[in-house]
């Protein structure tokens, strides 16, 4: 990962962050330093567009001419013409100035997620296993006995695992008449069935469910 | 009215009362002349034979032809009217001749009275005639009035009307043409003005005063609105260069804060509570300069507003992210929920973010230890979106929540920092609303608490990122 940073206090500080978060990161203070840079083999860039001597949304321009790798935009000035000029550019997110450690730890996070759909009609959630094909579900390879109901909402929540879902959404997949009423019934339901060390189905105040994975 | 158009309506409405009391005298004149002389024909022509012709046979006295006065009479009056009829009255105004003109009360009167001759117009389906009763030179006997009964002299009132119309339409002619260039110099000052051309040369009279007052007002005008925009543009200048000067040690002190709690965890209570005021007071001095960076752009109008696809998933998470801290320091659950399809609208996304970030900052301030704030962003039909903001703090009270919705509501309690006041933050997320076109709401939770929902058109879900 690399960090393009002029500021030397806010520099040592990403770097830390971020080697906390368990990234390798590489720092560069300056525009020129990072016109050159190598973008090989990096899994992302923390840009900030502040940068003496050179207009950091050049430097994006150059990246992205470059190189796919996505670029995390750091702005002090709340614009939104240069946020949108970054976004057209290539930026793949921004944060903007003054943020919270783990406001930027998330944000690189979320760029880094890996999509959890891993091949065609399967779905993976810590040992849970989903065959959407098959309709079928197992854990740690033994079977789970569901109703047609019950892992239509298990996938709803593996699809996202560890986000929220609204109940709203989780009726809509899996529930064709009772709607929500019904909806904790099922949940209760497939929650019993869930063996030891599964993924856990949490309940989410104000929102509805969220699949968290469990412990291998 | 155009100016032309008043003038001609002026000029008419002045000339053609005038005119018709002209055609009225002017007929009135012709009449009394043409009762005059009918009278004086009819005196010429009696002398002591036509007096005893009368007196002895009036029938033939008024005959067409013979001896009477009729046919010289004839003659005389009739050379421009005719037909003529002649009657004969005795001394007490009683006909003598058969088929006699009638006279009224008014004649009379007047030939009782004593004068000489007396005359009425009668209106008839043939044209108007006129009467005229004339006192012979002898006044008694049988024959003391010769009635005298002829078409009215009014032949040439077409004629007359349409001198008068003439008349009257060469006066708004001739108006219209002298209105014409004191026209076309106000159009031309005009078209100069609006354009913010030089303006035409003036002349010197009250046209040439009115360009040249103009001139001065709009070269005074445009150098203070020089000055202002200079000053203006000096200002914004400075706000974001002061903007950008304090985010970055701002952003340092932040990463100071959170890595000095870590290293203080466990330690004294009394350090970690004055860690956690003081991360409170950093973000929110974070969060006032945002707004009031915010506040500046909605104040300064629509210009300020950049148009372009806000992608609202990011967002969300953005500002889910940005108050995660605080939440866990105030022992809140803090969730959120986006719809897996993603919500793109047209917005401006440092004012939405900002109302975003304001709706949750304000759940997460006056939620209660342990309590849980949730933002849910859903599809509220296939083009509009529907972004609630939970909690199940203390609530506000009925008859303020009415209030957080009003445009321009802004109390004393905007600017304390009381748990019990609105801050700022709600009255931006407010004018952002109005300003993106965007609704904003306020209910009371299921239970306790206060659930702010924005909603607006979004663009279809399938075409969002």
């Amino acid at each position: 990962m690399l960090v393009i940073e002029d500021d030397a206090a806010l520099g040592g500080q990403l770097v830390a962050q971020l080697e906390r978060a368990g990234f390798v990161v590489r720092w560069l203070r300056d525009g020129d330093a990072a016109r050159g840079a190598d973008l090989d083999g990096l899994s992302l860039v923390v840009l900030d567009l502040m940068l003496p001597g050179v207009y950091g949304l050049d430097l994006l321009r150059l990246f992205r001419a470059r190189s796919d790798v996505p670029v995390l935009v750091l702005t002090a000035r709340n614009e939104t013409a240069d946020k949108v000029r970054a976004l057209e550019l290539g930026a793949d997110d921004y944060v903007t100035k003054p943020f919270w450690p783990e406001e930027l730890v998330a944000r690189v996070q979320a760029r880094l997620r890996r999509p959890t759909m891993t091949r065609g009609d399967r779905l993976r959630v810590g040992a849970l296993d989903l065959d959407l094909g098959a309709h079928l579900a197992s854990h740690a390879g033994v079977p789970l006995d569901l109703t047609p109901t019950e892992l239509q909402l298990l996938v709803a929540l593996a699809r996202r695992p560890g986000a929220a879902v609204t109940r709203r959404a989780l009726a809509d997949a899996a529930l064709d008449l009772g709607g929500e009423r019904t909806l904790d019934v099922h949940v209760s339901r497939l929650r019993r069935k869930l063996p030891e060390g599964a993924p856990r189905i949490v309940t989410v105040w104000g929102i509805g469910y969220r699949l968290e994975a469990g412990t291998p | 009215m155009k100016l032309r158009a008043r003038a001609a309506l002026t000029l008419l409405v002045g000339i053609v009362p005038l005119v018709a009391l002209l055609v009225w005298g002017l007929r009135e004149v012709r009449v009394r002349a043409a009762v005059e002389a009918t009278s004086e024909a009819v005196l010429e022509s009696l002398g002591e034979p036509e007096r005893a012709l009368c007196e002895a046979d009036p029938a033939a006295f008024v005959a067409r032809s013979g001896r009477g006065p009729g046919p010289r009479l004839r003659r005389r009056v009739a050379r421009h009217v005719s037909p003529l009829r002649l009657a004969v009255y005795d001394e007490a105004l009683r006909p003598v001749t058969p088929d006699a003109p009638r006279l009224d009360a008014a004649m009379t009167a007047a030939l009782l009275r004593g004068e000489a001759s007396a005359a009425r117009r009668e209106e008839r389906a043939r044209g108007a005639r006129l009467v005229v009763a004339t006192r012979t030179p002898w006044g008694s006997g049988r024959c003391a009035y010769v009635v005298v009964e002829r078409p009215d002299v009014r032949r040439g009132r077409t004629l007359l009307w349409l001198n008068a119309f003439g008349v009257a339409l060469a006066t708004v002619a001739i108006g219209g043409l002298a209105v014409g260039p004191i026209v076309r110099r106000i159009r031309a000052l005009t078209a100069a003005v609006a354009a913010g051309a030089p303006l035409p040369e003036g002349g010197p009279d009250e046209i040439g005063e009115l360009t040249r007052a103009f001139a001065e007002r709009r070269d005074e005008l445009g150098r203070r609105l020089a000055e202002l925009e200079a000053r203006d543009a000096a200002l914004k200048r400075f706000v974001a260069n002061t903007t950008h000067d304090v985010m970055l040690p701002l952003t340092v002190l932040h990463g100071h804060l959170a890595a000095l709690e870590e290293a203080a965890r466990g330690g004294d209570p009394r350090t970690a509570a004055t860690l956690r005021a003081a991360q409170e007071e950093a973000h929110y001095l974070a969060s006032l300069v945002q707004n009031l960076g915010v506040a500046a752009k909605l104040d300064a109008g629509a210009p300020h507003v950049v148009w372009h696809d806000v992608a609202l998933v990011p967002l969300v998470e953005r500002v889910v992210a940005r108050h995660a801290r605080l939440a866990a320091q105030r022992g809140l659950e803090l969730a959120h929920a986006v719809p897996e399809a993603g919500v793109t609208l047209r917005g401006d996304v440092t004012l939405l973010e900002q109302a975003v970030s304001n709706l949750v900052h304000n759940a997460v301030r006056y939620a209660e230890p342990g309590g849980h704030v949730a933002v849910v962003l859903e599809h509220a039909g296939p083009e509009r979106f529907e972004l609630r903001v939970l909690d199940d703090g203390p609530g506000v009270p009925e008859a303020l929540l009415a209030r957080l919705g009003e445009r321009g509501f802004r109390g004393d309690e905007a600017r304390t920092r009381q748990p019990q006041g609105l801050g700022l933050g709600l009255h931006i997320a407010r004018d952002v609303a109005a300003r993106l076109g965007l609704t904003l709401g306020f209910a009371r939770g299921d239970e306790r608490g206060l659930v702010a929902t924005l909603s607006g058109p979004c663009l279809p879900a399938r075409a969002a990122g």
